[in-house]
């Protein structure tokens, strides 16, 4: 699998946990905010599992600004490959 | 005696354990020293061992993260409660603000002072995973305890403003929240009996606007959950602490107009600009701001803290937590 089909797995299946949801409702287009209903603390979560999880550093304050589930993938998949 | 006196001296009587997350700071080992020398509370400092002993930190107690044995239980209890991974709660922990605050939630630390290199929402993010929210509280917020001289008025010069820190634009629950917090923590903290004044730009009707409608909604919301709180408003500032004026807008005053110890602030640009112009204008001392909502007293230092600030900080955490 490519760093971007195995972040994008990783990342809806946190996301999905985190906020209690089933996988499959979760799409790109999810919005954090609107959508989710997402809190500061499900952010430092999200970012805790992901950096436990892929062995990176997530700047939180760049986290809280990806609105979609889309956008964190494709920051995921940025650090990822720095 | 005056409140710092005397809130130190409640402090010696139990000596609490105070956590430093920022532990590895020079300014934060000096005032830690003394702090401990003064006998006000005893500081654990959280950092690298080696780091702080060279630092000048050998006589206090040093938690590392990176190797304590707590980490493990710190980190199975947030994995039991929030139904989380339990080597990703590891990971958060490794941070020394919640490991810190962790501390404090599981009671191996009485308080927590920070924010001299963490920022406010930081602390206050760390401090609602780690230590927890009260029962019944769902607002983290603040207050300061503003001592004005040449001013008889209040608990003989002394009034608490809240919140003056943490909410920009609560809501009328939220704001609810803040009123019933702040009691609590004038009752615990000062030993006071609440009179709590809802302000606004608006006294009894005087004004009609959205913004008075919140206060009334949250002044309904407060009497509704403590229906012995002496609370009023919505009210002017001169209202609550003037009792001429206070007869004069209100007649009949009540329990709070005029005589209020406690200035709940509709929103943080009121409270903020309110307590920075008593502070400048009339010399008045703000001690604070200390957090309230948490399950442990949690004190706020700014960046730019003297030692003096952080020994005083420290000092109403601790008397707080001794109460």
């Amino acid at each position: 699998m490519t760093v971007e089909q195995t972040t994008a797995e990783r990342v809806v299946a946190e996301i999905a946990r985190i906020f209690k949801k089933d996988a499959s409702e979760i799409t790109r287009q999810t919005r954090f905010a609107e959508d989710l209903g997402a809190k500061s603390v499900n952010i430092v979560q999200l970012v805790a599992v992901l950096e436990n999880n892929f062995g990176i550093a997530i700047p939180f304050m760049e986290a809280k600004r990806q609105l979609t589930v889309g956008d964190a993938i494709d920051f995921v998949v940025r650090l990822r490959k720095a | 005696m005056n409140l710092m006196t005397r809130l130190a001296e409640r402090a010696k009587a139990a000596r609490p354990r105070v956590v430093f997350p920022e532990g590895e700071d020079d300014t934060i080992i000096e005032a830690a020293r003394q702090i401990a020398a003064a006998g006000i509370a005893r500081p654990l400092l959280i950092g690298n061992e080696t780091k702080i002993v060279a630092r000048g930190g050998s006589a206090m107690d040093i938690v590392d993260p990176a190797v304590s044995p707590r980490c493990g239980a710190y980190a199975a209890a947030y994995a039991r409660q929030e139904d989380f991974p339990e080597d990703a709660a590891a990971h958060m922990l490794r941070h020394p603000v919640n490991f810190a605050a962790a501390m404090a939630g599981a009671g191996d630390a009485d308080a927590m002072v920070a924010g001299f290199a963490y920022g406010t929402a930081q602390v206050i993010l760390s401090s609602r995973m780690f230590i927890g929210m009260r029962e019944g509280a769902q607002t983290a917020s603040s207050f300061f305890v503003m001592d004005v001289p040449g001013w008889s008025g209040g608990e003989d010069g002394l009034v608490v403003f809240a919140d003056c820190a943490v909410n920009p634009n609560p809501t009328a629950d939220e704001l609810a929240d803040i009123a019933i917090a702040t009691a609590t923590s004038v009752r615990e903290l000062l030993g006071w009996d609440p009179r709590v004044a809802m302000l606004s730009f608006s006294t009894r009707g005087s004004s009609t606007h959205p913004d008075v409608d919140k206060v009334l909604e949250a002044l309904r919301i407060v009497r509704e959950r403590q229906p012995d709180l002496s609370v009023d408003g919505e009210m002017q500032a001169d209202t609550a602490l003037d009792e001429h004026v206070a007869k004069k807008k209100m007649g009949e005053a009540g329990s709070v107009a005029g005589r209020a110890n406690i200035l709940i602030f509709p929103d943080l640009d009121a409270g903020n600009i309110g307590y920075k112009l008593v502070q400048r204008l009339a010399r008045a001392a703000a001690f604070g701001p200390l957090f309230q909502g948490f399950r442990r007293p949690v004190s706020d230092l700014s960046k730019g803290a003297s030692i003096e600030d952080i020994v005083g900080a420290t000092t109403l955490a601790a008397a707080w937590a001794a109460a």
